[in-house]
């Protein structure tokens, strides 16, 4: 047997290897259909005030010079916001959120499973998103980027393991800056039959010293219907300086 | 949480009426998460006033609903205000509709003000003529 095809059987044979021991492929054990809402609230458990949301977990260990580069542009974003002129950001001018942000939940999402398609419907911004159940990765030949990239899932035994590639750079989440080689690891497993916990691993050694990792917690509400959302009109006006203000004059239509 | 409300309102009539409507009311945790469309440092939030006057219009609409107000100043000068509320889904899920508020009601609104000075703000809630107090977030 060639070289090659020695590398074949062992590859195959640890890919079996794997799958013995976590069966994949193996229906969930719960039901993950549903609305879901973040669970707990990231931004403050004071609902009396309203903050700005923060990265979650420890925040990115990027590599010089980008750290030093997103740690300034961070304190711009607080200092304005401090001075009651908040910066224009992606979520002011009504921008798809993209990956990861939408799993971040910031209004409802419902999960929806179908034969071998996931679907997350995003309320904010009437989003969807769309994982391909025991699919190949496309390369970047044959996948442009976007904004939810290219997300291939696998059931894992009771996990749904989605790796998702190609999402835009001009995609940031919290203005982290990323390559076109960016890799989101999610690990999606129900915790209880009302609680969904998602694993995420952002993995991009061109800016990341080390991978990315955070958790988002997701709680079923099973009475509320997910409704439209589409940004129709806004009073917010966008600063040469970048800054947001609201107009006030009297034009209601 | 409490005793921070009090020393950001200071005690003020307007916030004796905010703080017993804000009693009277579950708290939705997950709703301040949902009003995250824009940063709110544009108002300032450690002070609560309440204003009545007549609705000029209300504007159903995403990502913001509006309310445009209209009282007399000191002079008897009419004031057009404008305040800005959370999403229609956020106000949806607070019990809000979109014939909630019609032109030429009379309403009682609290709100924070913007900072700069503008008259409006971001919409607490709105006393509507039934007597209902309507939240936004």
């Amino acid at each position: 047997m060639c070289l090659l095809g020695r590398l074949k059987v062992a590859a195959i044979s640890f890919g079996i290897a794997i799958c013995m021991h976590v069966p994949a492929g193996a229906a969930p054990s719960f039901d993950m259909n549903g609305v879901w809402e973040r669970f707990p609230n990231p931004v403050s458990s004071d609902a009396s005030v309203f903050g700005d949301l923060e990265p979650p977990g420890t925040g990115p260990q990027l590599r010089e010079p980008y750290a030093s580069e997103w740690k300034a542009l961070r304190a711009r974003r607080a200092a304005a916001a401090q001075a009651g002129k908040p910066l224009v950001d992606d979520s002011t001018k009504c921008r798809p959120e993209g990956m990861p942000m939408v799993m971040g939940a910031i209004f409802p999402i419902e999960i929806l499973l179908t034969p071998g398609r996931v679907t997350v419907l995003g309320e904010f911004l009437t989003q969807t998103r769309r994982i391909f159940l025991d699919a190949q990765m496309l390369t970047s030949e044959d996948y442009a980027p976007s904004y939810y990239g290219f997300s291939v899932g696998r059931w894992m035994g009771d996990t749904l393991v989605v790796i998702t590639k190609h999402v835009r750079e001009d995609v940031q989440f919290f203005e982290i800056p990323h390559s076109k080689a960016m890799t989101i690891t999610e690990r999606i497993r129900m915790v209880s039959p009302d609680n969904i916990e998602n694993q995420v691993e952002i993995d991009d050694p061109t800016y990341l010293r080390q991978p990315y990792r955070f958790t988002f917690g997701y709680k079923r509400n099973s009475t509320y219907r997910i409704m439209e959302y589409f940004c129709d009109k806004s009073s917010d006006v966008i600063e040469e300086d970048g800054t947001v203000s609201m107009k006030v004059k009297p034009d209601p239509r | 949480m409490i005793r921070r409300i009090i020393n950001q309102a200071k005690y003020s009539k307007p916030f004796r009426n905010f703080f017993s409507i804000l009693l009277s009311f579950p708290l939705v945790m997950w709703s301040s998460l949902a009003l995250a469309h824009h940063s709110f440092a544009m108002f300032d939030q450690s002070k609560i006033v309440t204003i009545k006057g007549s609705v000029a219009a209300f504007e159903w609409s995403n990502p913001h609903v509006y309310l445009h107000l209209e009282n007399k100043d000191e002079k008897a000068q009419a004031k057009r205000y404008v305040f800005e509320g959370g999403s229609v889904n956020m106000l949806s899920r607070n019990g809000w509709k979109s014939t909630s508020v019609k032109a030429g009601d009379t309403v009682t609104v609290i709100y924070h003000p913007l900072r700069n000075g503008d008259p409006g703000g971001a919409l607490r809630s709105v006393q509507v003529p039934d007597g209902r107090v309507l939240k936004t977030w």
